[in-house]
């Protein structure tokens, strides 16, 4: 499918809300700030991360969580909490049962290699694929939510962010950092006080809404209502700080040990089922779900055009897919 | 104001404000318009727009939940 494209970034035609001007160049591009006055934000932010660091360091019996993928950024976001700011840092994985093999390695080769305790967070595999099945083929997520990731990584990210929220609660700590890039989260999200009391609130719409796709298990895995909520947390996203470049972000990772895995796409580096997910959300709304934060990246002077739209132009096909419908128990019409 | 904040959302949330089911008045939490990261985006655009700052306590306001609640904060933040 050939797509017009912003000559700038790289959004489609088909982006929510695009325009383009007569140079070719989308809206999003012509309000964004640019490249240089981003640096300067980002060192702000850096100074802000720096201080809220620097305030909890030591205070804890672990002074972050970091949900921990075993994917490039969140070993990224670990090794440069762990060995850069010298917090005491607790990596949670979640595994979705579809975490690639080497992916699984990371986690360990990475937590060994930074002498970071490591919980692995297994939920139950018939929810999770009742999960993800159904987000393939049902409208669970507002249309927002579609604009930064495909159905099936929005409902995976809010189970991790859920269980990363209920932990810090129950274990008193009082951050919580993420590999989130750009277009991924808000950029101004390096550092951002959670509102229970407003989670909370949101907590009751998406309970309901998933338990009337996902099941009543859905109780258990998110809300955290029931729990003690004397903790305050921040939230950390501190890729959003650093002058981010995917090629050294690797190179760095390599030397504690991260392997890249071969068999995740072009998009993740640890899940296998992230093909699927692409493949779907293109199918519905003519867009691949990583876009947002491609074009992001360019915007900003971190990854070049080229690079970004490699990324993107090539959407999986259904004949590469079969083993993980197979696992699912999905066909292509039914996504 | 409101407004501009409603085509604000409108644009970046995908909704359709109505005289019945989302209105001035909804809060945007429970109408699953906005989640946390959708705030922070539209925090960033009102500050810019109405060239208002919003401290941490600001942040965890509930004004912050419904439009109304927001053109409140902000007029008080202006004085007005």
């Amino acid at each position: 499918m050939n797509l017009r494209r912003c000559t700038q970034c790289i959004l489609p035609e088909t982006f929510p809300n695009i325009s383009f001007n007569e140079s070719g160049v989308c809206n999003f591009c012509l309000s964004a700030d640019s490249p240089a006055d981003q640096a300067k934000i980002r060192k702000n932010l850096k100074k802000d991360l720096e201080q809220v660091l620097s305030n909890h360091r030591g205070q804890n019996n672990y002074d972050c969580i970091v949900a921990f993928s075993g994917g490039k950024d969140s070993s990224y976001t670990l090794y440069l909490l762990k060995t850069i700011y010298n917090m005491n840092c607790l990596a949670i994985t979640i595994d979705n049962g579809f975490i690639a093999d080497q992916a699984v390695q990371n986690c360990k080769t990475v937590t060994d290699a930074l002498h970071v305790d490591h919980i692995f967070f297994k939920p139950s595999k018939d929810y999770m694929e009742k999960m993800y099945t159904t987000s393939l083929s049902e409208d669970v997520h507002n249309p927002a939510a579609l604009k930064r990731a495909s159905s099936i990584c929005n409902s995976c990210i809010s189970l991790i962010n859920n269980n990363m929220i209920k932990t810090a609660l129950q274990m008193k700590i009082p951050l919580i950092a993420g590999g989130y890039i750009s277009g991924q989260v808000p950029k101004d999200t390096v550092t951002y006080p959670l509102n229970l009391d407003r989670k909370i609130k949101s907590d009751k719409k998406l309970i309901e809404n998933y338990t009337k796709h996902f099941g009543i298990e859905s109780k258990k895995y998110f809300g955290i209502e029931s729990l003690n909520q004397d903790t305050k947390i921040t939230l950390l996203n501190p890729l959003l700080a650093v002058d981010y470049n995917e090629n050294e972000i690797i190179e760095t990772i390599k030397t504690i040990g991260w392997v890249p895995p071969v068999n995740t796409g072009k998009n993740s580096s640890n899940c296998l089922l992230n093909d699927l997910g692409i493949h779907s959300h293109f199918k519905k709304f003519k867009f691949n779900p990583y876009v947002n934060e491609l074009a992001d990246l360019v915007r900003q002077g971190q990854m070049d055009r080229d690079e970004a739209l490699e990324k993107v132009i090539a959407i999986p096909e259904t004949k590469d897919l079969d083993e993980q419908m197979k696992k699912l128990g999905i066909n292509d019409e039914q996504l | 104001m409101v407004q501009i904040i409603k085509k604000y959302i409108e644009e970046n949330f995908l909704v359709k404000f109505d005289k019945k089911t989302l209105t001035v008045n909804s809060d945007l939490f429970e109408a699953d318009v906005i989640d946390s990261f959708g705030m922070v985006e539209m925090i960033s655009f009102l500050e810019k727009e109405f060239k208002v700052h919003f401290n941490d306590e600001d942040l965890m306001s509930p004004k912050l939940a419904s439009i109304e609640g927001i053109v409140s904060l902000i007029n008080s933040k202006n004085n007005l």
